[in-house]
């Protein structure tokens, strides 16, 4: 719901009536942990599937906006950025106008003023909506939809997970040194000044830092470079020393846990113009035991106060590419809180451009599990009460970390990517806007 | 003999517009309107639509020569095509496509300021439409708006009808209405800016539009986007158009062609 152009208008209607309806769900949805529905619950039951996918003809668009659930979704979702409710009988006469043209056009070419019927439609649900939507979270919500199948990751990401999987950093292994080179390199190219602590104790702990790019606040990241033992490696499918992609994903050891998402950040970061100011904590033991982290992690992170804590990655469920989101607020004695109302937004935010891939949200009030981790988890120890945590990445249920034939779906990627675009945005109008 | 006088040709030069008054005999034009409502009921009962209904939305059709007799005797009128090849400054011409463009009383929009060849898979210039009023045109019902000597300035882009404007500045005042009578013709160069308002009137605004190139022009499919004729090229980019569904008019046309203009004149 971004554009409308003259000769590419039917298609670009149809995506945006339906990302609209999308994103008006999303921005509407509640953010209690569990199951929510996904927003093509608001289309008959027959039409859910090419809902789901954005590929609903018209006629059958008409006929979901012409639902009670969706009529109040829309407009639940317009008051969230500030818009009247829509005039829904207009929209139904819009339709009309739409379907006559459509049909006059596959039937015999006849054609009204130059897609006049697409944009008196297009105007009435996505131009307003779509501009205050973009206004708020950026442009990434309203664009056109992403078929799963047909995304990967970008060349560069590939590029800097090959490179991460080919340094032995398992806990025998010899490549942890040239991994921190090859990191502290990238990074610095990417604008962060990498400081390394606690060489003299252990796998140094890198603290990188990179100044805002034209929007306020600050997010912490959270990762490390480190891997678990590669195991027998005769019971790989693939090696497991060198990056292999095949069937969609991506398979090594350590590409979930955590090089994968890593290498998608990185990524990531070399293509989003505008960001907070970026802390980025890597360490090199959460494998076995994060003995630096723990000793220099809470000094490091007591004097940190950024808008956001964003943990290691996410996950997504394996079965439908439902994404987890992790988000709560820090309390005392280890207790997950609620998210408050701000983060409560980027997870609606979150929600509605996961869509765009086709997949449902599910919000679920915890931190990520990293119960197998020797010695807990540094970071999340370290979090200070009252900090907004969130766990999103690229992982899936299916990843087997520290598993035989460890692997990542690669669909995630520019999603992920997305999310950070907009995890940004959202941190800089929290924060009070530009730095 | 020629169709058109030296004083003709200097201001088609200059402005890039020309007026050809009575190019058809009323009775023509009379022919032409039952020709559209007929073929406009037909149109809507294909897609199960009502004919008020689907004319309030759909007022543009392309190719109509290919399905009703009366159009395509336009098509192929012999003074058109003289006048156009006289225009252009060639020998023969050929059909790019015609088009009904009508404007339902009180109805219709504007159509923002732009050009034709720009949105055209046509590599050459060298192309003039004849737009021919089925019925007087004032104005208020949706006359053609010209900016004179436009065509002399350089190529451009598409303009996208939905999300660009051109705006003239100063030159504003200098674009001329050319309200004209039923049965009359505007001839205007590719490259001509042209505009139209709304019909603001009871009656109709129905016009027919033939579009004649010279006839060695060539395909380009990189000049244009989406186009409804793209579809009905079969010769590779480069080529002249392919004479099956762009034929040529002038000297010298095939027993075949004027079979088939004498068939559709009948």
């Amino acid at each position: 719901m971004n554009r409308i152009q003259m000769y590419a208008s039917s298609a670009h209607l149809k995506h945006g009536l339906h990302r609209a309806l999308a994103v008006a769900h999303a921005l509407a949805s509640g953010v209690e942990p569990g199951e929510t529905p996904a927003w093509w619950s608001l289309l008959d039951p027959e039409e859910r599937e090419r809902g789901r996918l954005h590929t609903l003809p018209l006629d059958a668009l008409a006929g979901g906006f012409r639902r009670q659930e969706a009529r109040a979704a829309l407009d639940a979702g317009r008051a969230v950025v500030g818009l009247p409710s829509l005039d829904h009988d207009a929209v139904q006469a819009a339709f009309k106008v739409a379907i006559i043209s459509s049909k006059a056009h596959r039937a015999h070419l006849g054609r009204d003023v130059y897609g006049s019927s697409n944009k008196g439609l297009w105007d009435l649900v996505c131009g307003e909506f779509g501009r205050a939507v973009s206004d708020r979270y950026g442009p990434s919500l309203g664009d056109d939809p992403v078929a799963p199948s047909e995304c990967a990751p970008s060349d560069e990401a590939l590029d800097a997970l090959r490179a991460l999987t080919a340094f032995d950093t398992s806990p025998s292994g010899d490549g942890h040194d040239a991994c921190v080179a090859w990191l502290t390199s990238r990074l610095g190219a990417l604008g962060f000044a990498v400081e390394a602590l606690g060489r003299d104790r252990g796998r140094p702990l890198l603290v990188a830092r990179r100044a805002a790019r034209g929007l306020g606040g600050q997010v912490v990241l959270y990762g490390h470079y480190d891997v678990t033992p590669y195991g027998r490696e005769q019971g790989w499918n693939h090696p497991p020393r060198e990056l292999t992609v095949a069937d969609g994903r991506l398979f090594a050891r350590g590409v979930a846990d955590n090089k994968g998402p890593l290498a998608c950040r990185i990524a990531a970061l070399g293509m989003i113009e505008r960001s907070p100011a970026l802390t980025w904590i890597l360490q090199g033991e959460e494998e076995t035991g994060s003995a630096v982290a723990h000793a220099l992690l809470p000094g490091v992170m007591s004097e940190l106060r950024p808008t956001l804590w964003l943990d290691e990655t996410g996950y997504h469920d394996h079965e439908d590419g439902t994404l987890r989101l992790l988000g709560r607020t820090i309390g005392g004695d280890d207790v997950s809180l609620p998210p408050d109302l701000e983060l409560s937004d980027l997870l609606r935010a979150l929600r509605g451009l996961a869509s765009r891939w086709g997949v449902a949200a599910r919000h679920e009030r915890r931190g990520l599990n990293k119960s197998v981790v020797e010695g807990g988890c540094p970071f999340n120890r370290a979090l200070p009460v009252g900090a907004r945590y969130l766990a999103i990445g690229v992982n899936d249920s299916g990843a087997r970390i520290h598993g035989l034939n460890e692997s990542l779906p690669g669909w995630t990627f520019p999603l992920h990517t997305a999310e950070l675009d907009v995890v940004f945005r959202w941190v800089g109008r929290v924060a009070g806007g530009a730095a | 003999m020629p169709e058109i006088t030296p004083e003709q040709r200097a201001r088609f030069e200059e402005q890039g517009h020309l007026v050809v008054g009575s190019l058809v005999p009323p009775e023509q034009v009379v022919l032409l309107r039952r020709a559209f409502e007929e073929q406009a009921a037909a149109w809507a009962a294909e897609i199960d639509t009502p004919l008020e209904d689907y004319l309030a939305v759909v007022s543009q059709w392309t190719n109509v020569w290919e399905l009703n007799a009366a159009f395509r005797a336009q098509l192929f009128h012999q003074r058109a095509a003289a006048v156009a090849a006289e225009l252009i400054g060639c020998e023969k011409v050929r059909v790019f496509h015609d088009h009904l463009i009508v404007k339902p009383p009180h109805g219709g929009a504007t159509i923002p300021w732009h050009r034709d060849l720009p949105n055209w898979p046509v590599a050459e210039p060298r192309a003039v439409s004849c737009w021919l009023a089925l019925d007087d045109v004032t104005p208020e019902s949706g006359a053609m708006r010209f900016m004179p000597g436009g065509h002399k300035e350089p190529m451009t882009r598409s303009i996208d009808f939905l999300n660009e404007a051109k705006e003239w500045g100063a030159r504003d005042g200098e674009a001329v209405p050319v309200p004209v009578k039923a049965g009359s013709a505007i001839f205007h160069h590719c490259l001509s800016w042209h505009t139209s308002p709304p019909n603001t009137t009871p009656g109709w605004r129905r016009a027919y539009i033939t579009i004649y190139l010279d006839a060695t022009c060539t395909f380009d499919p990189a000049r244009a986007g989406w186009h409804p004729v793209t579809g009905r090229v079969t010769v590779p980019p480069g080529v002249v158009f392919n004479e099956d569904a762009f034929p040529t008019l002038g000297p010298g046309l095939s027993p075949a062609l004027l079979a088939r203009v004498a068939g559709g004149a009948a």
